[in-house]
């Protein structure tokens, strides 16, 4: 599914290139539940963010379903990320102004799905999220745990191939961390492929490859 | 509608910044919309003509007479009319309406206001009645049945509005005159006119001659000739006419005008000026709201980068944050239309009489449009910069956990600060531009009159039907006169021909030959402004006599011609030398038997009176009633007895030598308030706006400075830690605030001069570059943007560097 051949990611700084990511070769094959572990300023959610196709400054080769996304447009890039990837966020970065059910039908809009079709696709998640009963709050009514849930229907709404997920229970007590872990897990299950950046080894137990990042190399 | 539904929804979570917003908005667009309505109403709507832009005025010009508007003598516009072949035909009225049409039969005798116009007046103009018709072309010619269309208003007031009207008989100055038609309600040309009367079958001799220019003439262009091919034919035979019956051509020709511009005058370029100082505020205004935007943009850069990252195309982001301002705008736009509606009454109010139209500026559906037209307008003009700006945040930096809150990128700062420079400069531009209509309404408010404002007038004009002679109208008015001034209270008491200030511009120009010249001076000197007067006038008026002496009683129609100039008329004929006793001829003087002038010795020097313009004095020539043509239209009295009183005294004593000669009283302050009147609109207007514009710039930049206070708390609480002390913040933030607001005086400054240069034929005794004005403007601003910098200011020095530090 994504093949990345010598990726690298710096800034300018003074004049000079502070480098972030360093030669980055990496395979992810679809139906893979990978984590991406490191100490801080490792380069990890950077690489995410390559990954992720909001991050289009780097240098390399990066196929993503045979699509060499180094060599698309802006535009095109985001046209295959909007197809393909869901995103789940540390902080959740929930539409604050949006009800529950609005934050799931919003990425629908996005991708132009008619209206009764959003229907019916929202008021299944909402189902298999078992939501349907908060729908109609605002993510200020909700715990972490509640946002983060609602994050991850959110990133699933649209049936991404691949969800990347940056330090997805970062914010949550172990509970609620262990429940959102355990549906990575039979999403996984379900075919979807997860890529995600943990500084936890217990989430990272979750996922059956982990990849090391340290200054921005790969590590061993 | 989603959109819509999101949009509205988050608006309401911010009510106070919203509630701001849309008050901002509402008070820029109901201006807008308030002067638009104005505009529409007094500019825009077509004149009650067909095809008003074929209709052009014709005008004679004389360079050596220093006018380009002379009026057209009746037998020259007979020939125009006769030879010309660019014009459908040619009409022609008097240059002024009169007041002396009595209406009799009625309870009481009553003035009404008219204007004896050509047979074909209305076929010319394409006006057709009401009610009945207009005149048909026998009865404009000699000889013709006394026929009288009236307007709708003298209609409705004069005569109830009678339905059966039209064919009746109305005695009018004497003569049975059957009504044959009511024009519609808004027809007003010329404007004020009450009823329109043949003027072959009822013109007095004395203006049938080829010397008397006092016509106004209207052309209507063939479909296709141009303004100027017609003008330059009635230039050639003006040329011709004057080789015929004068001395020579020099000099002469046409000039010509469009009845739209003849019929506005300065009104079009002062309502086009204030609209567009109204349009200068409106985008202070959107300049507040941008950056209230802006700001909320930047506090909005996660939720945009999310939206982004769930699948959002820019395209998407731009449409949401327009729909806000676009919610913003309409409901400013919808607030505003009610404040317009307002605004339409007071403007109407304030409104000078100069103004046509002005009573009818209201809302109606083309403003209704204009308004929905400016509000979506406004939401671009507001919305789209921050709603491109919020739609690029840098997405991983927006999303990153790690990101510091509101740190805005150099590219925003630099939005902001271009905008408060935009912002200073159109207040700068709003500001100077009041200052100089400000600076114009108070030297005109400063020039010497020459008379007495509060000199009361009453109009004691003499139907020719009943006294049909000269002398018999100098004897009612000369008993009229020694009746009035022997009333208890009255200080002083004559009459005049024409009162100052009264007909806007138009008074009788004479031509003036001073003894010693050649025969050909007449033609060479400029006009004078001829005055015809009784003894005691200047007492009356409160007018000086310089030098020499006024009237006197024994300078009687067989006594030695005599006239007083006035100081400008002194000083541009006898440059240095004592005009007394110098000798002139003027209009009407007649010739001896050997066919040279009979001359009029200067007997006294009078200051100089606004009798035509307040803002500019003309050659000043008074000549006595007794020795002139023209016979006294008017009563002045001087007396400290209040108007009605007054007006009750005087109309018993002209009662009692004639019991229905109707006169209406009026101070002359109603004239001179006239006169000035569009100076005054022009100045209230500007200044209301001024103070808008101020008050919105100054909030304008409270914000931008508040908003960067808040966004520089940590680095402000570094210096703090730093020792940084209570000035060094201040001024690190005031300095901030002003750096944009400087640049934008610059800017505003060059915008001023150009406004000033713009609206220069509207300003009196102010240069366009006035520097009172455009440093009013500037020190206005700076205390302003001081003002509005000081509350931010106190913020920042409470900053605590410890919890600054924390967050």
């Amino acid at each position: 599914m994504i093949e990345l051949r010598n990726v690298e990611r710096w800034h300018e700084q003074g004049g000079q290139r502070a480098y972030v990511l360093r030669r980055i070769t990496l395979t992810i094959k679809e139906g893979e539940f990978v984590s991406i572990m490191g100490p801080s300023g490792a380069g990890k959610s950077t690489l995410l963010h390559v990954l992720g196709m909001h991050d289009g400054e780097f240098s390399g080769e990066f196929d993503f379903l045979g699509e060499p996304i180094h060599k698309l447009s802006r535009k095109a890039r985001l046209e295959v990320q909007k197809k393909n990837i869901g995103f789940v966020f540390q902080s959740y970065h929930l539409l604050d102004d949006l009800t529950v059910y609005e934050n799931l039908e919003i990425p629908l809009s996005y991708r132009d799905v008619k209206k009764s079709e959003r229907q019916g696709i929202v008021a299944d998640v909402l189902d298999r999220f078992h939501i349907v009963g908060k729908k109609d709050l605002y993510p200020n009514q909700l715990s972490g745990g509640q946002q983060q849930l609602v994050a991850v229907a959110r990133a699933l709404v649209a049936k991404p191939k691949l969800i990347l997920a940056d330090e997805p229970t970062g914010n949550l007590h172990s509970d609620q961390g262990r429940e959102i872990m355990e549906l990575f897990r039979t999403l996984n299950e379900a075919g979807t492929t997860i890529v995600q950046v943990t500084h936890s080894e217990t989430n990272a137990t979750y996922g059956n490859r982990i990849v090391k990042l340290r200054d921005g190399w790969l590590a061993d | 509608m989603q959109e819509l539904r999101h949009a509205v929804r988050r608006l309401a979570r911010t009510p106070l910044s919203s509630l701001s917003a849309i008050l901002t908005l509402a008070l820029g667009i109901g201006a807008t919309t308030a002067l638009f309505s104005a505009l529409d109403t007094v500019v825009l709507r077509p004149f009650p003509f067909r095809d008003p832009d074929r209709l052009v005025m014709l005008f004679e010009t004389h360079a050596k007479r220093g006018s380009d508007r002379f009026e057209v003598s009746w037998p020259n516009y007979e020939d125009w009319r006769r030879q010309q072949r660019s014009y459908d035909d040619l009409a022609a009225m008097p240059n002024a309406v009169s007041d002396g049409f009595i209406l009799e039969g009625r309870d009481t005798p009553r003035r009404l206001k008219g204007s004896l116009v050509s047979g074909n007046f209305f076929d010319v103009l394409g006006s057709r009645a009401a009610l009945g018709r207009t005149f048909q072309p026998e009865e404009g010619r000699s000889g013709g049945a006394p026929v009288v269309v009236l307007s709708h208003a003298a209609w409705q007031q004069a005569l109830g509005g009678d339905p059966g009207i039209v064919g009746r008989s109305l005695a009018i100055n004497g003569t049975a005159t059957t009504v044959v038609g009511v024009m519609a309600s808004d027809f007003d040309f010329p404007r004020g006119a009450e009823l329109w009367l043949p003027a072959v079958t009822t013109l007095p001799d004395v203006v049938a001659s080829r010397q008397t220019g006092f016509l106004h003439v209207i052309g209507r262009l063939k479909a296709g000739v141009a303004p100027e091919t017609g003008r330059a034919e009635i230039d050639g035979l003006v040329r011709q006419l004057a080789r015929q019956y004068r001395t020579d051509d020099k000099g002469r020709g046409a000039a010509t005008l469009a009845v739209t511009d003849y019929l506005l005058g300065s009104t079009r370029l002062a309502l086009f000026a204030l609209f567009g100082v109204v349009g200068l505020v409106l985008l202070i205004a959107c300049g507040n709201v941008a950056h209230l935007l802006l700001a909320q943009g930047l506090a909005r850069r996660r939720e945009t980068a999310v939206r982004l990252a769930i699948g959002a195309s820019r395209g998407r982001v731009v449409r949401q944050q327009l729909t806000e301002s676009l919610v913003l705008a309409l409901a400013g736009g919808g607030l505003g239309l009610l404040l317009a509606a307002w605004g339409v009454r007071v403007l109407a109010a304030l409104a000078p009489e100069e103004i046509p139209r002005a009573s009818e500026i209201a809302v109606n559906p083309a403003v209704l449009a204009f308004s929905l037209g400016l509000s979506l307008v406004t939401a671009l003009v507001c919305g789209l910069v921050p709603a491109l700006q919020a739609s690029r945040p840098d997405v991983v930096d927006a999303l990153r956990d790690s990101s510091r809150g509101l740190t805005a990128s150099r590219a925003s700062r630099r939005l902001e600060g271009g905008l408060v420079a935009l912002q200073a400069a159109l207040a700068v531009v709003v500001l100077a531009g009041s200052g100089l209509f400000a600076r114009s309404l108070l030297a005109l408010e400063h020039v010497p009159l020459g008379f007495d404002p509060q000199t009361r007038s009453f109009n004691v004009g003499l139907p020719d039907w009943k006294y049909p002679s000269l002398e018999a109208k100098r004897a009612f008015h000369h008993a009229l006169v020694e009746r009035v001034r022997a009333l208890p209270g009255v200080e002083a008491a004559a009459a005049t021909f024409l009162r100052p200030l009264e007909l806007g511009g138009i008074g009788v120009n004479s031509w003036i030959a001073l003894e010693g010249e050649g025969s050909e001076a007449q033609d060479r000197n400029p006009s004078v402004n001829y005055q015809s007067v009784t003894p005691g006038y200047f007492e009356a008026m409160g007018a000086h006599i310089l030098r020499g002496r006024g009237f006197e009683e024994a300078d009687g129609a067989s006594a030695p011609g005599v006239v007083v100039v006035g100081e400008a008329t002194a000083r541009r004929f006898w440059p240095g030398q004592d005009p007394i006793g110098k000798r002139v001829a003027v209009y009407g003087a007649k010739a001896d038997p050997k066919g040279g002038y009979v001359w009029q010795t200067v007997v006294g020097v009078a200051q100089d009176v606004r009798h035509r313009q307040v803002h500019e004095a003309a050659l000043d020539l008074y000549v006595p009633s007794e020795q002139s043509p023209f016979p006294a239209e008017y009563l002045v009295v001087k007396s400290p007895i209040e108007t009605a009183g007054l007006a009750a005294s005087v109309r018993r004593e002209i009662a009692a030598l004639d019991k229905d000669q109707p006169s209406d009283a009026v101070a002359l302050l109603r004239f001179v308030d006239r006169a000035r009147g569009g100076a005054r609109f022009r100045a209230v207007l500007i200044l209301a706006f001024a103070g808008l514009a101020a008050a919105l710039a100054g909030f304008g930049l409270y914000g931008v400075l508040a908003h960067a206070v808040s966004r520089r708390v940590p680095e402000i609480g570094v210096r703090v830690a730093l020792g940084a002390r209570s000035r060094d913040i201040a001024t690190l933030v005031l300095v901030e605030g002003l750096r944009p607001v400087a640049l934008g005086l610059l800017l505003g400054l060059g915008g001023a001069v150009a406004f000033g240069r713009a609206a220069r034929s509207l300003l009196f005794g102010v240069s366009a570059t006035d520097a009172t004005a455009l440093a009013l403007s500037v020190v206005t601003l700076l205390f302003l943007a001081v003002l509005g910098g000081l509350g931010p200011a106190r913020r920042a020095l409470r900053v605590d560097p410890v919890t600054a530090l924390r967050e």
